[in-house]
């Protein structure tokens, strides 16, 4: 196999957008939360850039991209601390870029998993039942859907399951995970107002940017297919937020800033399974749809009164299962022809196996992150002590504050 | 499908223009509160 210099700097420079991703979602999650909880949200995000960053190397990559282990539910232990992971091109999964560029493009989307669900239990975890919270869910949960989803012999993979950038197997998984832990761990002492709305809007704009690797980079090549997912990435993340914009603008009396901000990220979440499948007006279509479902889900959540705190499922869940379907309705080979054509195009069956694609993972995202949260709070405990929460886990977990404001 | 894209976004571009904004009462600004002040 012979490496395309274009196709490895395009792929270099989509892992750098995705790294960014996880920080600038420690900004838009940063801004949501209270003055004294804006740290520990920051370390949400910073913290598992590290973690998973050594957990992927080390056996991540091998438990979710090396060859499966029979049954299409995970691949094996042949590339720990990547062994046998070199400079030559993978033909099974990139075919003109070194196969160590496809493990690192790989790794920046094993990091923001996990950080996304930080949302749904921000201001009142344990920093100490996070760090296990993430090696777990890591290892349990994301290693073995991705593997199902995209890697060789994944029995979704199999199936003919189409997700090209990671809606299942980031948003949907991360998203439904977010519901459970957040009933388990329960609700918040108090709930508090968004202490900075501008540096949540500069966290949407961060995640927007570095989206483009996300999805474009996805192509894993620097041509045409990554050119249509750069663009329809950017219109349905555009149409969401305009979409968000005039929803809450007909339900609150006045279009809302940070509204706007989450629309686009739902849009972007929307497009992420689509991106390298649907022309552009299935990527309006996509991003109105999102702007709508996950608007309307975020106003389920008083009614559930479950205290996903800066609402991960709404956004991730619902966005990434809308998507995850709509990829069963829009996708034509006249944009990929290694992909498959939608129920929109002829094809019934895919939107029946997109289904299977998020049942599936909605299920055992669900069980594992039960099992995972309650071991952990049998053990050591999810929570902090009240009077830790009451001070803030900047001060309490970390002793440190983010603002010295007089 | 072309047709579907074009129109929301037209019922959009419409909504903007024929929605009311909500009266701001209610909603405390501290600049504004600390510029009568001053």
């Amino acid at each position: 196999m012979q490496i395309d210099t274009g196709d490895t700097a395009w792929i270099l420079i989509a892992t750098a957008l995705v790294m960014l991703m996880t920080p600038a979602l420690g900004f838009f999650y940063g801004g949501l939360v209270g003055k004294k909880n804006v740290l520990s949200t920051l370390t949400h995000s910073f913290f598992i850039l590290c973690l998973i960053s050594v957990q992927w190397v080390l056996w991540g990559y091998s438990l979710s991209f090396s060859p499966d282990t029979g049954a299409g539910l995970i691949g094996g232990l042949g590339w720990v601390a990547l062994k046998g992971v070199g400079f030559a091109p993978n033909p099974e999964y990139a075919s003109t870029v070194p196969h160590q560029a496809f493990m690192a493009f790989q790794m920046m989307f094993a990091v923001i998993t996990p950080a996304l669900i930080t949302g749904a239990f921000a201001e009142r975890v344990s920093f100490k039942a996070y760090v296990v919270f993430a090696l777990l869910w890591s290892t349990l949960v994301y290693d073995p859907i991705a593997h199902w989803v995209w890697g060789t012999g994944g029995w979704l993979h199999v199936l003919g399951a189409l997700d090209f950038a990671g809606g299942t197997v980031v948003h949907v998984s991360s998203g439904v995970s977010a519901l459970v832990a957040a009933i388990l761990i329960g609700r918040r002492l108090k709930t508090s107002e968004p202490h900075d709305a501008t540096m949540t809007v500069l966290g949407a704009s961060l995640l927007w940017f570095g989206w483009f690797g996300f999805n474009a980079g996805s192509a894993l090549t620097s041509g045409g297919l990554a050119t249509s997912a750069f663009v329809v990435t950017n219109t349905a993340a555009a149409m969401a937020g305009l979409t968000w914009l005039t929803v809450s603008w007909i339900h609150r009396g006045r279009p809302s800033v940070l509204g706007m901000a989450a629309g686009a990220v739902a849009g972007l979440v929307a497009i992420t399974p689509a991106s390298g499948f649907v022309d552009v007006s299935g990527s309006i279509i996509i991003g109105l749809g999102a702007g709508v479902l996950c608007y309307l889900a975020m106003q389920l959540r008083p009614q559930l009164r479950v205290d996903d705190a800066l609402d991960v499922w709404a956004v991730h869940g619902i966005g990434g299962t809308w998507g995850a379907i709509a990829t069963g309705l829009f996708a034509t080979v006249a944009i990929n022809a290694a992909g498959q054509d939608g129920l929109f195009y002829g094809n019934p069956q895919q939107l029946l196996n997109q289904a299977i694609a998020v049942g599936a993972t909605w299920l055992y995202a669900a069980v594992v992150t039960a099992v995972i949260v309650k071991a952990i709070d049998l053990t050591i405990g999810m929570r902090v002590k009240e009077t830790d929460e009451s001070l803030g886990l900047d001060a309490s977990q970390h002793g440190e504050i983010a603002y010295q404001l007089d | 499908m072309e047709l579907i894209a074009l129109a929301s976004f037209a019922i959009l571009v419409a909504a903007w223009v024929i929605l009311p904004l909500r009266s701001p009462a209610g909603i405390e600004h501290p600049a504004v509160e600390l510029e009568e002040a001053a």
